[in-house]
């Protein structure tokens, strides 16, 4: 270490400061670089980025970037190296007045700048989504002044989805709509930015733009499963009914399109009352079909007994009221019969959830509407612990 | 020169995420679309209770005739003891009369406010200690004392709501009890009780 010093510190004597000295500097950095000595590099670096005979000379500033590039690689974790490099190759460029360093100054920028984008992904992983979108910003500004390639795209589509997870909608947006117009080729991509159209009401976009995702994803899920959400929004409920219709074809089997088959029977039955019981018996179905496949499902079983329960209640509408008592009195044995059903359906999603408060709170209405008082009550404290 | 690292090391956050998104909205949809579900948070598990409560309460005034003094003015229903039934009467209150007449619901806390002139008495099942003194109160009236506790056709109450084996809510009637006040009752409603 005490040798590293004095040869450098005799360099500066020997010279005597002379420019063809500070010169020397330079050439000895670079050539502590070629054997690695990082440490003796900086030190002779840095003394000629400070004397004024070499500091404003484009060959200075390139090797201290070289250099703090290569001390930044060595250890990734001390960002000054890399806000040194990238302070001196843009000085470097300022005074490169011909071009002459371009060659060599962009592979160390794209080292650099490509170290944005990695920290970037890494903190995507992280869930880090503020620090994320802070290592894309340069890198996207970087890249776009150089080379707008797949990377840029996906550094668009990245940043956005970091934003959106930020909810600054407007932010990912843009994002977005940048990657789209690199061609980035995800179909998530496609998925996310309809939704960010649909939120903010932007219905005609929100279409083309899940169509045209449909068109290059035919088979993603989650783009069809958009399609159809955005039917329901869009309350065309028969292309809605349509589009799953063919869904549930393709994939008959699959748990989750039968979920959304749920869902999508639950807003049909809502919209068309007259054929409400049709989609009641429909969507029952389709949770009796998740079951048989899978009788542990938390969600379908809580489905299922949601579903029951607001048919029971639904079965008490105000024109209940005009029924004759006996009739009323047949009445009260559907309505029992269906929270009966709707029981072991509740009770088996407390059991697979016991902290799903709407879960709890449907099994405590079935056992309050069967007179299970003691019950009903035992999952009210339940409730009150779990808000506590 | 550095590589780039591409996205497709990463343990693919937004699969799961549309996963979550998906079941969100399968939820979503169920909260904001069934108003009378108790899944919303908002609604009273016992809502359904009360409303097959308020028909059947309806029902008495259809098929159960007071004496003469009683079918003037407006038609009381007065609710003693913790429940929110009485919010449950207001709506059919709202909707509903009593041959033309309004429905008026009253809530008390203790027997004494009772109105002297009550059609209808309704006491919780919490606070069916007081059974004895709203039968106390209520015996030289034409009151129809209703109640929801086991048994408490024994100590003088004319209607009880209970359930049946298999949940479903039923009413007893006290014949006797009938038979000593100057209620009279269609033989239709006889029909669906459980005639003690």
């Amino acid at each position: 270490m005490f040798i590293r010093y004095l040869i450098v510190w005799l360099l500066i004597v020997f010279t005597g400061y002379s420019t063809f000295g500070q010169a020397i500097l330079v050439t000895k950095a670079s050539e502590y670089l070629k054997k690695n000595e990082l440490a003796s590099a900086r030190e002779a670096i840095d003394l000629a980025a400070k004397n004024e005979a070499t500091q404003n000379d484009p060959q200075t500033c390139y090797v201290r970037g070289f250099i703090y590039k290569e001390l930044f690689k060595a250890n990734p974790t001390v960002l000054t190296h890399r806000e040194t490099a990238l302070t001196s190759l843009q000085k470097c460029d300022e005074l490169d007045k011909n071009g002459a360093y371009k060659p060599k100054t962009a592979p160390v920028l794209d080292y650099l700048y490509g170290s944005f984008y990695n920290e970037g992904v890494e903190y995507l992983n992280k869930k880090d989504f503020a620090k994320a979108l802070a290592s894309f910003k340069p890198f996207i500004e970087y890249r776009t002044k150089t080379k707008p390639d797949d990377y840029l795209a996906e550094a668009y589509f990245n940043a956005g989805y970091a934003a959106l997870a930020l909810k600054d909608t407007p932010l990912s947006r843009g994002y977005y709509e940048k990657a789209l117009q690199l061609n980035y080729n995800n179909p998530l991509l496609y998925d996310d930015l309809a939704q960010i159209y649909q939120q903010l009401g932007e219905k005609k976009l929100a279409i083309q733009t899940v169509e045209a995702g449909r068109q290059k994803f035919p088979n993603d899920a989650n783009l069809r499963i958009s399609q159809i959400n955005l039917s329901l929004y869009l309350k065309d409920y028969p292309k809605a009914e349509k589009q799953l219709e063919e869904y549930m074809r393709i994939d008959p089997t699959n748990i989750d399109v039968m979920m959304v088959a749920g869902t999508v029977y639950e807003s049909l039955a809502r919209e068309d009352s007259a054929k409400r019981k049709v989609y009641f018996e429909k969507r029952k179905m389709i949770y009796q079909k998740i079951l048989q496949k899978s009788p542990e499902d938390p969600s379908a079983n809580y489905n299922m007994a949601v579903t029951l329960y607001n048919k029971a209640v639904d079965l008490l509408g105000v024109d209940v009221y005009s029924l004759e008592i006996q009739d009323y009195n047949k009445h009260l044995d559907e309505i029992t019969k269906i929270f009966n059903e709707a029981l072991p359906f509740a009770e088996k999603a407390v059991q697979m959830e016991p902290k799903n408060r709407n879960a709890l709170k449907a099994l405590q209405g079935i056992y309050h509407f069967l007179n299970r008082r003691d019950e009903s009550r035992k999952i009210g404290a339940r409730l009150d612990q779990l808000k506590g | 020169m550095q590589t780039l690292n591409r996205t497709v090391y990463r343990p693919d956050p937004r699969k799961n995420q549309v996963m979550i998104r998906l079941l969100q909205m399968i939820l979503v949809i169920l909260l904001s679309t069934l108003p009378k579900t108790v899944v919303c948070g908002q609604s009273n598990p016992a809502e359904a209770t009360y409303k097959v409560q308020s028909i059947f309460i309806y029902n008495f005034t259809k098929y159960i005739q007071w004496p003469g003094e009683y079918n003037t003015g407006d038609f009381i229903i007065g609710v003693l003891g913790e429940t929110k039934l009485d919010s449950e009467l207001e709506k059919m209150a709202a909707a509903k009369t009593v041959n033309g007449r309004k429905i008026v619901i009253r809530k008390y806390t203790a027997i004494t406010e009772a109105d002297k002139k009550c059609h209808i008495l309704f006491l919780a099942a919490e606070s069916s200690d007081l059974l004895n003194s709203v039968i106390q109160k209520t015996k030289d009236t034409p009151t129809l004392v209703v109640t929801e506790r086991d048994g408490a056709t024994k100590f003088g109450s004319l209607i009880n709501f209970v359930s049946d084996k298999t949940g479903k809510p039923r009413f007893e009637m006290n014949l006797s009890a009938f038979e000593k006040s100057r209620l009279k009752y269609d033989s239709k409603l006889k029909s669906v009780a459980i005639a003690i």
